[in-house]
């Protein structure tokens, strides 16, 4: 067997089906090594044990024996096609019962039997058709009283009607009657009509009835269904059917409508007159996605919908409450599904959606429960997960289960999804408070990058409801000038006196008081408010270069710029016109980009950078070690200056795994002729140990928190390095 | 449809088909029996009661095809009846021809409580007509148990041209005409 053959056997063994090739007459050899349940029935079937290597399939099953006739006229055509042939039950030896399809296909001119085990699908499906068949049975009973109620009044109207009685007397007793009724001449003129008419068709004003024959209209529409209706009516006979009719608004209804003929005895039979009584039906006239709206099952993925989500969330609270443990909740939203929406259409959405739902049914037990909330929403409760340290495991299950490709005719997206998590009754005492809190979990994912899970904090609440606040703020706050550069002074220990220190931004918001940037980068990069805060960075920068440079103090300012502006700004030119206006050198300007900036277009950022180092403006790497950059990327990389990550140096220098990352980055930036500067010393230990490895710069509060401008002004006034 | 009523209909065919080797070894008749007609008709009841003396007012409709097997002699002779529990005709659901082939009797079943199951089975019975020809069929106008509240007269059920003889009022309830009905149409088959 070849890897693909035994692949494919196994793949399909997995997803419960059994496949045969067919030989000839009864005669099928296996594609597949069976799945259990179809060999423990085929054995019972025939009687028999073990693996034979044919199998005679019409024989043990009666209703394939049927099926074959239909499957071999497809197999004798040339062409590839398939054929379906409806669910059957089989019953197995302890009496369960097995749901189960066949499909005839012609592949590759292969003449291929599959059996399907639709069980597990099958209470879904079930609950759909009997609750439909269900409420099907109550509105035929309701439409046998109303037929009773319309046969009742027919026959008192009727008796009424004679040629000799006047219709103004009966017109006073059917006003009130719940039936509209109509009484009209043969040719449709109106006699007679009460209330209930005039209410089903929407009538504005009553001379409309006049105008329209009723009588016609009905005809018309009742024919659609009822083509013999004419003949009925033209013989004298009396009628009655059940059909779509349209108001005056063009509002559909449907109505139950009983037309009898009055005729004249004395003059031949003569119809004289219909009596016409009709019943608003609508209500008892029930459509699938009606039905499946009251079963709760979602029509695109299957799975129960919103409202039952909220019935079943409840109710496990509820329980919970009374015999006590936890419940978790996972809500799990789709990673920009609104692109794959509008860029792929509805239906290939809808695709998507299926997809992610069996997917998401596969990798979670059974006793999960899942479903779909709507859109790219969906959720999954587990009630009984054991520990607590359970859910983790379970979120990256979720997450991996979902974080595949999905494959159209020619062409392949990537799905992945974001995960909040809120256990009951840690994060909330209801079902509203955990769904609230695991929604604000998942937009915590979200905002850290999606494709992740977060478990509910506390934090996560306040830190929502004050994004939304910042994102508004944003807008306004270079105009309203809320933004402050902060300097760190970059300290060098020994002979070098280059003089450095990194800018930092901060946002003194009107309300929040100041606010950091981890708190706001993000967003300004998910709204683009990042390019336009990036420039105000690198000219206020300059402008102070300028004022430090008038004070005869010569020092180098490092600005950090964000991935997105290499990607929706031209930085070169902007650095250009900047150095112009404020008269900097460039030597004494330098950029700090993360590692992040080079995943996404590697090769525009690298000669991005390369232009900006021509001007004579140095690079350096921040936060490195952090990402997904390996040491031997490093040298491809047009950096002048290494930043080692707080993360490291605060573990300094007692962690082993921190002391070995630090040791071997310092080492290779110095093989590569790159500087490296250690950022966030907190104390003497961390800066002796670095020093040791001679560690080319030092910044962090064991030197100096960052300053005001006019702070850094008089601190290096105070050491005072003047420009020579 | 395009298989022939003759060529598929009774038992000939079968038995000519060379891949059901054990029909021609086996000196047993196999007749196949269709239920057919409107949802909540009681298709399901009547086999249950037949096959298995079995009766719940649970309604637990059927999706897709169900086949019993009840083995019986009639005349002295052994006869396998294979009865295929058809899913009703409802607006979702319209009967399959595919399952009608081979059949060699029908039970057509209506509901005596509702009318609309009569309708039903006018279409139901036109198209085992259009697909079968002329075979044994019979009338099952079920749940005779609730009389009082029947909707209409067996004059209504005149259009159907299904004979009295063939005409049974039955209850898979009380057990009423079940086993009855049954026999006859075991008799039509094998006299067929
Ligand atoms: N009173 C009474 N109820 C019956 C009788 N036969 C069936 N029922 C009830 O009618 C309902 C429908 O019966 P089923 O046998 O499931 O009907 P069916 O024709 O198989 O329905 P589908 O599979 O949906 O087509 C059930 O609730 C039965 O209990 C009967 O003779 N008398
Ligand atoms: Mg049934």
């Amino acid at each position: 067997m070849t890897f693909e053959t035994s692949m494919l056997s196994v793949i399909l063994k997995q997803l419960e089906i059994a496949a045969f090739q067919w030989n000839k007459d009864d005669d099928f050899t296996p594609i597949n090594e069976l799945p259990d349940w179809f060999s423990g029935l085929y054995n019972k079937r025939m009687a028999r044990s073990g693996v034979p290597t044919n199998f005679h399939l019409a024989n043990a099953f009666p209703f394939i024996e049927n099926f074959l006739y239909d499957a071999e006229k497809l197999w004798s055509q040339s062409t590839d096609g398939q054929l379906h042939s409806g669910l059957w039950t089989e019953i197995t030896a302890n009496d369960v019962e097995f749901y189960i399809e066949a499909v005839a296909i012609n592949a590759l001119q292969t003449p291929v039997l599959l059996f399907t085990n639709e069980t597990t699908n099958f209470d879904v499906r079930h609950k759909v058709f009997q609750t439909a068949r269900n409420l099907a049975l109550q509105n035929e009973q309701l439409e046998n009283v109303v037929q009773l109620h319309q046969r009742k009044l027919q026959q008192q109207l009727e008796s009424f009607c004679q040629p000799q009685v006047s219709l103004t007397e009966l017109s006073d007793n059917i006003q009130e009657e719940s039936s509209a009724v109509l009484i009209c001449r043969q040719d449709g003129a109106v006699e007679l009509y009460n209330r209930a008419l005039v209410d089903i068709y929407s009538l504005n004003d009553e001379g409309e009835l006049e105008r329209q024959s009723l009588l016609e209209k009905w005809v018309k529409e009742a024919e659609r269904i009822y083509p013999e209706i004419h003949r009925v009516l033209a013989v004298g006979k009396h009628w009655e059917g059940e059909f779509e009719t349209s108001d005056n608004g063009e509002t559909k209804k449907w109505i139950r409508l009983m037309i009898a003929p009055i005729v004249n005895e004395d003059q031949n039979e003569k119809i004289i007159h219909y009596i016409c009584i009709a019943n608003d039906i609508s209500e008892s006239r029930i459509s699938l996605e009606e039905v499946e709206r009251l079963t709760q099952i979602d029509p695109t993925t299957r799975l129960p919908n919103r409202r039952n989500f909220w019935s079943y969330l409840s109710t496990q609270i509820d329980q919970k409450k009374l015999q006590g443990g936890n419940l978790a909740l996972f809500y799990v939203d789709l990673d920009h599904f609104k692109q794959i929406n509008d860029g792929l259409g509805p239906e290939q959405a809808d695709f998507v959606l299926n997809t992610v739902a069996s997917r998401l049914k596969r990798c979670l037990k059974t006793q999960d429960y899942v479903a779909h909330l709507g859109a790219d929403e969906f959720a999954v409760v587990a009630t009984d997960y054991g520990k607590s340290n359970a859910l983790p495991d379970m979120a990256q299950r979720i997450i991996e289960g979902i974080y595949r490709d999905v494959s159209f005719n020619e062409l392949t997206i990537n799905v992945s999804a974001s995960v909040g998590i809120a256990v009951y009754p840690r994060d909330g005492a209801n079902a509203r408070q955990i769904v609230k809190s695991a929604d604000f979990a998942m937009y915590h994912a979200k905002e850290m990058g999606r494709n992740q899970f977060q478990l509910f904090g506390p934090g996560d609440i306040r830190d929502t409801v004050s994004k939304l606040h910042i994102e508004q703020g944003l807008k306004n706050a270079i105009e309203k000038r809320e933004f402050e550069l902060l300097y760190q002074p970059q300290i060098c220990i020994g002979q070098k006196s280059i003089h450095r220190a990194e800018a930092l931004i901060r946002w003194n918001h009107p309300e929040h008081g100041l606010i950091a940037p981890a708190s706001f980068i993000s967003i300004a990069e998910d709204s683009g408010l990042i390019i336009d805060i990036g420039r105000w960075v690198i000219e206020t920068a300059c402008e102070e270069l300028q004022r430090l440079a008038s004070k005869n103090i010569n020092v180098k300012i490092s600005v950090n710029v964000s991935p997105k502006q290499f990607k929706y700004s031209n930085l070169a030119d902007d650095i250009i016109k900047n150095l112009k206006a404020y008269k900097v050198e460039p030597s004494q300007l330098e950029l700090e980009v993360t590692e992040s900036a080079f995943m996404d277009n590697m090769d525009s950022v690298v000669e991005q950078l390369e232009t900006i180092r021509k001007l004579g403006v140095s690079i350096s790497l921040d936060d490195f070690g952090t990402g997904y950059s390996s040491l031997s990327y490093l040298k491809n990389l047009p950096v002048d200056q290494l930043k080692i990550d707080r993360s490291f140096i605060i573990e300094l220098p007692d962690n082993r795994n921190s002391k070995t990352i630090v040791e071997s980055l310092i080492k290779l930036a110095h093989e590569l002729s790159i500087e490296v500067i250690a950022e966030g010393i907190e104390n003497q230990r961390q800066l002796e140990y670095l020093k040791a490895l001679n560690c080319d710069y030092f910044q962090g509060y064991f030197f100096h928190a960052p300053l005001s401008a006019s702070e850094l002004l008089t601190a290096y006034e105070s050491v005072s390095i003047k420009k020579s | 449809m395009t298989w022939s009523p003759f060529q598929v209909s009774g038992n000939a065919e079968h038995e000519s088909r060379s891949f059901i080797p054990n029909k021609r070894l086996l000196p047993m008749m196999n007749k196949k029996i269709c239920m057919v007609g409107a949802f909540a008709v009681g298709k399901t009841s009547l086999v249950k009661r037949y096959v298995e003396s079995l009766f719940s007012e649970k309604y637990h409709t059927t999706i897709g095809v169900k086949i019993d097997k009840k083995n019986l002699t009639y005349q002295n002779k052994d006869v396998q009846l294979m009865i295929w529990d058809i899913e009703g005709v409802d607006i979702f659901t319209d009967l399959k021809p595919s399952y009608l082939r081979g059949a060699s009797g029908i039970l057509l079943v209506i509901d005596g409580t509702r009318s609309k199951s009569l309708e039903t089975a006018k279409q139901v019975k036109q198209l085992v007509d259009d697909n079968l020809g002329k075979i044994p069929t019979l009338l099952l106008i079920n749940k005779s148990d609730l009389r009082e509240s029947w909707q209409f007269s067996e004059d209504d059920t005149k259009s159907l041209a299904i004979s009295e003889n063939n005409t049974f009022i039955t209850s898979a309830k009380t057990d009423q005409n079940v086993e009855r009905a049954f026999e006859r149409i075991t008799h039509l088959m094998v006299e067929d």
